[in-house]
């Protein structure tokens, strides 16, 4: 029997009753306390609940990071200009997925004697009830520039804390959510009923209920530096979390493995879905960083050289075997 | 985001978060507890609030080996009449067992089973026997039977309905179920269905409690 994965992080809450810390149980919607062990169960109050990793790496960090990975190419030579932390925002939704379906399934045929070649296609109905637990994370806004797609391996495992917004420093933008969590949920569901069915499915009749849902925004924070190299600007971004370089430009070509990460998210659908206005936020937060002083666009070739390879697009699906 | 206390809103008894337990039993007072159903657009309350729940009387003589227990089952009616369809032999209520949502398929075939079983049933008037936490609270219960009536009607809904039809149901009932487990194989004592079972171990003994119960009630 599999069981979702646990998460032993805490959500930043403390008991109401001690003042101790609250523990996620397995069943993400139960909380217990530490000390005193009471028992909490949370529920959705109609508001969307921000989260966000704890203590993302700082500016020098970044800096740290970017100047590592520059040594690898042989540049000692640069100078950080300035640095904005972005807040990027992914819809987290968690739940079980059950369903009922009907559909015809065309058996594969063996392609080599001639007498099969006459025969029509044989198709089996299948009537059959599906269940799954599902965690998956959605970009809320497009992010593809800053080289990230998802998050949902990540934020399984990672401490998370309330992001409050407005007691953010001021070097720091929140980027606002484009998809609506219906969207969210929506898309959660889609991709639910479309796995759920093999793929040679025809006729299909399906019926899908998400319960327990939880549906929250993890703010995922991303560093995007501005250095100057040789007489020449260049951008970089940086995960917030591990301290890593995912994407940027620097005064040497390289050879980048962008294209086949790249068709595997789109494979994934976890780029088709983004609308253009995503692409306008991210522009605006990014156009109101300039604005307060960043340092200019890059100058030279914006290749998108660098991608963490942890952070490819992921989906963490537990299926439920039957006996 | 709202946060439930686990405990009793009577006697203030603690209850332990249980994975994907969402039907609280005290043991003080006896009374079950589950969250308030959510309702689109309504803040839910912080309460838990109470369940009323009654045991299903055993149709069938207590048989000798294994545990008596009680399986808390929704019983939901289905309303076929609002609905433009023929009947025929068609169940009238769905019976889903509360407990088992890890397997949940397996739930759901046990809720089939359980569902298309014939027969009349009554409540037993009786304070003795102990009511089992559960893990599906109303609203797991509305969105699964739908489940259900689609596994366990032949015929319906039609292809052209499929994806649309709503299923009339009723009110849910928590139900208590007299069943005997033996091991893993499960077998209730109204409508003498059989299931292998791995969600047992929640539910314990009540033998010499039934047994007395329905001695008071013969006499
Ligand atoms: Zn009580």
């Amino acid at each position: 029997m599999s069981s979702p994965p646990s998460t032993a992080a805490g959500l930043g809450i403390n008991c109401v009753q001690c003042g101790g810390v609250l523990r996620v149980k397995r069943d993400r919607a139960l909380l217990q306390c530490e000390y005193c062990r009471a028992g909490f169960l949370q529920r959705s109050d109609g508001e969307v609940d921000l989260y966000a990793p704890v203590g993302p790496v700082d500016r020098r960090q970044a800096a740290r990071a970017l100047a590592q990975q520059l040594r690898l190419h042989g540049i000692e030579d640069f100078a950080v200009i300035s640095g904005t932390l972005f807040h990027l925002p992914f819809w987290q939704v968690n739940g079980k997925v059950v369903g009922w379906q009907c559909y015809e399934e065309r058996e594969t045929l063996e392609r080599d004697t001639a007498v099969q070649e006459h025969l029509a296609p044989r198709t089996r109905s299948v009537e059959e009830t599906v269940s799954r637990d599902i965690s998956l994370s959605l970009p809320a806004c497009d992010i593809r520039g800053f080289g990230l797609v998802g998050v949902a391996s990540q934020v399984e495992t990672l401490p998370l804390k309330p992001l409050l917004v407005e007691r953010l420093p001021d070097d720091q933008r929140v980027c606002l959510p484009v998809r609506t969590a219906e969207a969210a949920v929506r898309a959660a569901r889609l991709s639910c009923s479309a796995s759920m069915l093999p793929r040679r499915a025809a006729r299909v009749r399906q019926r899908i209920q998400l319960i327990r849902t939880q549906l929250r925004l993890i703010y995922y924070p991303v560093w995007r530096l501005t250095y100057s190299s040789g007489g020449a600007h260049f951008d970089v971004t940086i995960d917030g979390v591990r301290g890593k370089v995912l994407r940027g430009s620097y005064p040497q070509r390289v050879r980048a493995g962008l294209g086949g990460w790249l068709a595997a998210a789109g494979l994934m659908g976890l780029l088709a879905p983004l609308d253009m206005a995503g692409g306008f936020a991210v522009w605006l937060v990014w156009a109101m960083a300039r604005a307060r002083g960043l340092g200019p666009p890059p100058a030279v070739s914006h290749l998108p050289g660098w991608l963490s390879d942890d952070l490819r697009p992921t989906r963490t699906v537990v299926r439920e075997m039957e006996p | 985001m709202i946060l439930t206390r686990l405990q009793c809103p009577h006697c203030g008894e603690p209850f332990e978060p249980v994975d994907d337990r969402r039907v609280f039993v005290c043991d003080g007072c006896r009374q079950s507890f589950s969250p308030s159903p959510s309702v689109e657009g309504a803040v839910p309350s912080t309460e838990l609030v109470a369940l009323e729940r009654a045991v299903v009387r055993p149709q069938r003589p207590l048989p000798a080996e294994g545990k008596i227990v009680l399986l808390p089952v929704w019983f939901v009616p289905i309303r076929w009449d609002a609905l433009n369809v023929t009947v025929g032999a068609w169940p009238t209520e769905v019976r889903l067992p509360a407990l088992g949502l890890a397997r949940t398929q397996l739930l759901i075939k046990f809720a089939s089973h359980l569902t298309r079983a014939r027969g009349a049933w009554e409540t037993l008037p009786t304070s003795r026997l102990t009511h089992a936490p559960a893990e599906l609270a109303m609203e797991d219960a509305f969105a699964v039977s739908e489940l259900v009536v689609f596994a366990s009607v032949e015929g319906w809904p039609r292809d052209e309905q499929a994806d649309r039809v709503e299923v009339p149901l009723g009110p849910p009932r928590l139900l208590d179920l007299p069943c005997q487990l033996d091991g893993l194989r499960l077998t209730d004592l109204v409508f003498g269905r059989s299931q292998h079972f791995e969600a047992g171990d929640s539910l314990r003994d009540q033998r010499e409690e039934m047994a007395l119960s329905l001695n008071e009630i013969m006499s």
